[in-house]
Formats: C-alpha cells, structure tokens, sequence
C-alpha cells in the first residue's frame, strides 16, 4: 500500500515559547488505512494536525501527502486533503448550501459531482431543511455537519478530522464512524484526532500516541495488543502517558 | 467559478451583507437604515449645498484647485482613520485565516480576495464624499461658465484612486503596526501602548507639515480678504471670501491631493500632465504597499493564529487577597480590556488621537484667528472619539459566554453594569483629560473656556459610556470563539458615534456663532457664554441618557442567552 500521508521528524515551537510543542514526530498513514491519533489534552495532536493540513508553519521536519511535499507544492498537498478542524469554521453569513458549493468552487469540483456528494450527505446528516438557512443558526453539531460535507465535497484522498466525535448526537456520531470507515473502503485514507480510547479501538486500523508532543507508540491495533497482553488499551495509554515520555530505546521498543 | 473568484465573492459577501435571524431582524434592520438615511441625509445635503457655495466662491476668487485638494485630502483622511482597524483585522485578526491557509490557495491570492474586499468597503465611501463633491464642483463650475473638461474625466479615477491610496498608505503602514503587537505579544499592555504611539507618530506627521505651513492671520486680514470676495453678494459668500484666502493656500500643502485638484481644474495639456503625476504617485505606492503587504500577508497572519495556540508563559503567582465584590469586578473588567491587544489598542487610540487632533487642528485655527472654531472642532472631535469607545460597546458582547456564567453567580446585575460603565468611564475620562491639556496648550483659549470644556465632556463621557453599555446589555452577542472576531464585526459602534454628531453640532455652531457674533465683548464673557452652552448641551444629554436607560437590568441581563 502506498503511503498517502508521510511525517518525517516534524518539529513544531509556537513563537515565543521556549518548549516543543511537537518534537521530532515521524509516522505514516496508509491508503486505505483509519489513522487515530490519541493523546492526553495538549499533547499535541491538534498542532501536528494543523500542521498538516496547512494552518500551521512548521520549520523542522518534512510532511508529504499524496507524494507532494507541503512546503514545496502546497497547493497540489492540499488539493488531496479534506480538513474538518477542531472550531469547526464555517462563514456564519452563509447558508448550508452556500457553503458546500463554496468548497466546491475551491476545489474545482463539478456540477454534477457536487450535487451528488451534497445530496447523499445532506441526508445522511439530516440538513435537508436546514441547508437553506444561514450557517449563524446552526447549533454546535449543525456547523460540526456542515464542515464534514464541506470537506467531502472533493472527495480527499486523505480526511482529517481533529476531535470530530465532540458535540455530535448519538445517531450523527455513528454516521460519522460510518462514514470514516466507508471512506478508506473507498481506497482513501482518514486521519482524526481523539482522547476518547473507545472510539479509536473500535474504529481504527492503526493508531499513534503521543504525549507532551513526542510520539510513544504508534502501530496497529494488534501490534499494540500483542505488546500490551495483559493490559486494555486504557490502561496502556494510562501507563504511558501518565509517566515520562520514551526516549531512545525505549520509544524503539514502540514502534511497528 | 475559480477558486479566486469564489473566495473574493464569499469575503465581499461576509465583509457587506448583512444577516438575519428571522424577519423581524430583518425589518428591524432596515428600519433603522432608512431611519439614519433620513436623519443623516438632510445635513448631508445642507453639506452639499454649502460645497456648492464654496467651489462657487472658490472658481470666483481662484481657489478652486487648492479647496478640491483640501476636500480630496480630508476624504483620504477619514478612509485612513476608520480604514487601518478594518484593514488590519481583516486582513491579519479574522478568524477565516486558520481556514484559509488550509485550502489548495496561494497565499497570494487569499491576500488578494481581502484587498479586494476592503477596497470595496472603502469605495462606498469614497462614492458619498468623493463623487458627490465632484459632480457639485462641475455644477458649480457650469454656472459660473468656468467647465473644465478634466473634472469630468478626472471624477471617476479620483473615486476610486483616493481610497485606493489611502488603503495602500494603510498596507504599508500595518506591517511595522503589526511587527509592534508581534514583538510584544508576551506584554499586551507594552505592546498596545507602543502600537498607539506611533500610529499617533503618523498622524504627528502628517498634521504637522500642515501646521507649520498654515499662514498667521491676523483680524486686518481678514476683514481685506472679506471686502475683496464681497462680490458675491449674500453673507454665506461673504463668509467663504472671509475664509478662503487664510485656509485655501493650504491645499498646495498637500502635493498629492493637489496635482489630482489640478489636473481636474487648469485644462489642456498641463491637465494631462498633473494627471500621470498623480495616476505616477499611485503606482508607485501600488507597487510598494502591495508588494510588502503581500510578502509578509501569510507569517503575519499564521503569527496571530498562532499566538492563540501557544501555551502563555508560567507567571510569578502574587500573594492573594481577599477584596470587596465591587473592587473584584472592576478589577475583572480591566483584567478583560488589557488582555486583548486589539481591544487595547482601539482604546489606547480613543484615548491618544482626540488630544492630538486637537492640538494640531486647534492650533491651525489660533494662527488663523479662528480660536473659536478651533474650540468648536476640538469639541466636535472629543464627543465623536469617545461615543466610539469599543470597551463599552462591547461591555457584555466581549465577555462572551462568560456571561452566562456571570447569570449562574449571586451577583446583582446592576453591580456588573455599574462596573462596565466605570472601566468604559476611565478611559474616556483620559481622554477628556489629555485633550483638555491639549486644548488648553494651543493658546488663544481662557480659563473659562477650559473649565468648560473639561467639566461639560467628563459628564457627557459618563453618559456616553452609560449609553453604551446599556445598548449593549439589550442585545449582546455572547457566542463567539475568538474576541477578535467581535471585535472585528463591531457594527454597533457606528450607531453611538452617529448620535454624536446631535450634541457635537449641537455646541459646536453656538460655540463658532460666539466667536463671529460676540467679538465685541470681554473675553471672559464669551467663554461663561460657551460654559454655559457646553454645561447645558452635556447636562441635557446626560438626563436624555437615564431617561433612555431607566430599564430593568436585572430583567435584561436575565434575558442574556
């Protein structure tokens, strides 16, 4: 399987503080494959992710999605990502429709593609009636809705998802699991961030954990399983990221 | 649609259009709209019909040319005053950044879809000052058998190369701004305060050319320049043949605005070469506003977004004490205006422009022997610069959900209203504070007339900050994610700034027919009359304000949702 995204010892310090807030992080995600990428709060996962998906600059390190290097061709990277960030954005002025077509004009995106994204989503998420009204009325879940389909709308290669599960109802957050899986089925990939251990068991196909923005481990899940025998998942992640990061050897034992 | 195309339409939609919630919003919207047209439209003839009389007066005395470019000059100045905060945050503090960068976009073309947005929004008004004044010149021109074909040709491009050239001055100018607030991002306060000063540095320069090139007049002057233009034959001429000679040579100052009025007014090929002279200064402030701003359009921008992300550094924890409840809200609402650069800077210019203002134009007016209109502008000035003031336009909006929070606490709604109004308070007191000592240092001015101006502004900025408050309490807007974003979309500031136009006129006029009526009289005299005047406008005003806001704050602060 070919690498969609690969992240080779990213290193990310905000302007003005002293400390990393992701430190020499390296992991690839597959075609096909459901990436989770779990952590205690400020572990950094959404910096590395915003890194990805552009909205951050980094200045140690190398991103690749899709073979195209994000500081050397930005703009073809980013035509193969779907970003579905953590505040999820949208123009409150818009309408939901408004919206998705917005997207789609971004991504040059047809008539007739866009009409069938939109409707299957649309749909799945239950906008039907809100789609036509302004984006500033929409309830938290609403907007969350209305990013997801915006950043389907192209079809990525690679979708990424920052804490996408926060604010969802029970019915939307199953579509969306739905939706990640049938997604790589599709031979596409999807990445997303979560602290929710659960959801990144039963979905994912592998899985990378960091804390204090280096990575521990990353693998799939019976990589990790066979490492961690005695224990959940729960209590792995408890055990290595309540205590001090890996270094050295010890983060090699780690790694797939 | 290209991505560029869709990006600019979306930007100049969310930038212009107004949004609605239901259609009673809607209709209350455009109720009040029509409502300011109205109101706002009837001294907006009356300013086009004295225009009329003074290019009349102007073509008559041969100072056409010179009184265009002091109207092109002022029309660039204001675009400059309410442009570099529009610029600024929608360029380098809108919350759409972050999402921005995330799409298959250059950078480049991001920052183009915004320029274009802001030109956009600085063109409307370009198209009620610049225009209208142009086509009022060429009727004037027509009447008086003087028609300059360059007027005509020239009307268009000076619609819409005077804001250009302004927004690219602000382009320019918003790099080293934002280099400031960047620099001293880990000290807000600092920062902001440094930021004011030199925006208030700009304007320094910019008044103080004109200062020291302003002509002394004296009273024999005068009379001469009215017995020369007493031609015209009706008082408001006569007033304009008064004026003209001392203000108009002024426009020559401004090099710029004044190759524009020539190339509009002296005809032929002359006309065609003041023209490229102009059209030749845009180009090259074109290349260099655009070309730095768009070079440092995407670290700048990535720089404030990513401020929001970085963990703040740990601070030396201070020994705690207990204090009363009224103490630890005031002491709240200053902690919320000096932790927001933005906020802080807007304030620290409502606090720093008004004395500057007023000292340059004030002292333009003492060398000409106008100090009453000096006294008229600087009054005008201080009550339009206060009723701006976003700490207390935003009082309750900028707490955001906090003020739900604030719901859920045993705390009486008018103690946290009381509170909001006192910080409001403070910094408009330093205003009136800073520009009384300004006012009174330009000279020509008597005790009276500063105890006036003092007392008479510190009540009219408790009731304007009262005003305020209390607007904002009725309908604020709690939930946004980013301050910036609030402070970026504050509308509402325009409304209390329009309204302060009542009691500004209201004293300036009096204030300017005391100066030309009561000549005659001791000076002392003149100034209890204007002390009297300003008491009565403020005092007036501030009665007007709690009857206005005699309402139920538990009751409303209830309704917050």
């Amino acid at each position: 399987m070919n690498d969609i995204l690969t992240i080779t010892n990213l290193s990310k310090k905000y302007k003005g503080n002293d400390k990393y807030s992701v430190k020499d992080l390296s992991f690839q995600v597959k075609e096909g494959e459901l990436f989770a990428f779990l952590g205690p709060n400020g572990a950094g996962k959404s910096t590395t992710i915003k890194c990805i998906s552009g909205a951050l600059p980094y200045s140690e390190g190398n991103i690749k999605i899709c073979g195209h290097d994000l500081h050397e061709s930005p703009i073809e990277a980013k035509k193969n990502i779907g970003y579905v960030p953590d505040n999820h954005f949208t123009y409150d002025t818009m309408t939901g429709s408004e919206y998705v077509n917005f997207m789609a004009d971004i991504y040059g995106v047809g008539v007739n593609d866009r009409k069938t994204r939109a409707d299957k989503y649309v749909e799945l998420f239950g906008l039907t009636d809100a789609i036509g009204k302004p984006i500033g009325s929409y309830s938290h879940g609403m907007k969350q809705k209305i990013c997801v389909i915006g950043a389907l709308i192209h079809n990525p290669k690679l979708w990424i998802l920052d804490e996408p599960l926060t604010g969802l109802d029970p019915q939307s957050a199953f579509n969306l699991k739905e939706l990640m899986k049938e997604h790589c089925k599709e031979g596409n990939s999807v990445l997303f961030s979560s602290h929710i251990i659960e959801v990144v068991e039963k979905l994912c196909d592998r899985l990378a954990i960091i804390d204090k923005g280096s990575l521990i481990i990353s693998g799939s899940m019976e990589e990790i399983r066979a490492k961690n025998e005695d224990n959940s998942l729960e209590e792995f992640f408890l055990s290595v990221t309540q205590g001090d990061v890996l270094v050295g050897d010890e983060q090699e034992e780690f790694k797939f | 649609m290209t991505a560029f195309f869709a990006l600019t339409k979306q930007l100049i939609k969310s930038t212009l259009k107004p949004t609605f919630k239901d259609e009673k919003e809607k209709k209350k919207y455009f109720g009040t709209l029509i409502a300011l047209i109205v109101c706002l439209g009837i001294p907006y003839i009356l300013m086009l019909v004295s225009i009329f009389g003074l290019v009349k007066a102007s073509v008559e005395l041969g100072y056409l040319a010179e009184i265009l470019s002091i109207g092109f000059f002022m029309s660039q100045l204001l675009t400059f005053f309410f442009g570099l905060f529009k610029y600024i945050n929608i360029m380098y503090f809108s919350k759409d950044n972050e999402f921005l960068f995330t799409l298959p976009l250059k950078s480049v073309s991001i920052f183009w879809a915004k320029f274009i947005t802001i030109l956009l929004y600085e063109l409307i008004f370009s198209l009620l000052t610049v225009l209208p004044v142009c086509i009022v010149s060429i009727i004037a021109m027509a009447t008086l058998g003087s028609f300059s074909a360059g007027i005509l040709l020239m009307m268009l491009p000076a619609t819409l190369l005077l804001p250009i050239m302004a927004i690219l001055v602000i382009a320019l100018l918003s790099y080293p701004i934002m280099k400031i607030m960047q620099f001293f991002k880990n000290r807000p306060i600092l920062g902001a305060v440094m930021t004011v000063i030199f925006v208030a540095a700009i304007y320094v320069a910019i008044y103080l050319p004109i200062v020291l090139n302003t002509p002394n007049v004296d009273g024999s002057e005068i009379a001469s320049g009215a017995a020369d233009g007493s031609g015209t034959g009706v008082p408001m001429g006569e007033m304009y043949a008064m004026m003209l000679p001392s203000i108009a040579p002024l426009g020559k100052y401004f090099y710029h605005t004044y190759l524009l009025a020539m190339s509009m007014t002296v005809g032929g090929v002359k006309a065609f070469g003041y023209a490229m002279a102009f059209i030749g200064i845009v180009a090259v402030l074109a290349a260099l506003g655009t070309l730095l701003a768009m070079w440092q359009f995407k670290r700048i921008s990535q720089g404030v977004y990513e401020n929001n992300g970085a963990t703040a550094s740990s601070k030396k924890q201070k020994e705690v004490k207990q204090t009363s409840l009224k103490k630890a809200l005031v002491k709240k609402e200053f902690s919320s205006v000096l932790k927001s650069s933005n906020l802080l800077i807007q304030s620290g210019m409502m606090v720093i422009l008004p004395p500057v203002l007023i000292f340059f134009l004030g002292t333009m007016q003492v060398k000409m022997n106008n100090s009453f209109v000096g006294l008229a502008i600087a009054e005008l000035i201080i009550k339009l610069m206060t009723s701006s003031n976003t700490i207390s336009i935003l009082a309750v909006s900028r707490d955001g959900e906090g003020a739900l929070m604030a719901k859920t606490m045993p705390i009486s709604a008018n103690q946290i209203v009381w509170s909001k109004i006192f910080v409001g308070f403070v910094f408009s007191a330093i205003t009136v504070v800073l520009s009384t000592v300004a006012f009174a240092f330009i000279g020509g001015v008597n005790v009276l007339q500063v105890l006036g101006f003092f007392l008479s502004n510190i009540i009219y900025a408790w009731s304007v900050n009262r005003f305020c408050v209390y607007r904002d309490l009725k309908k604020p807007r709690v939930h946004w994610k980013n301050i910036e974003e609030i402070i970026k979309n504050n509308f509402a500031s325009v409304i209390p700034m329009f309204l302060a136009f009542i009691p500004g006129l209201l004293v300036m006029i009096p204030t300017m027919v005391y100066g030309i009526v009561l000549t005659g009289l001791n000076p002392y005299a003149v100034g209890a009359a204007y002390l009297a005047t300003t008491l009565l406008i403020s005092g007036i005003y501030y009665l007007i304000v709690r009857g206005f806001t005699k309402v139920d704050v538990e009751e409303l602060w209830n309704r917050i949702e």
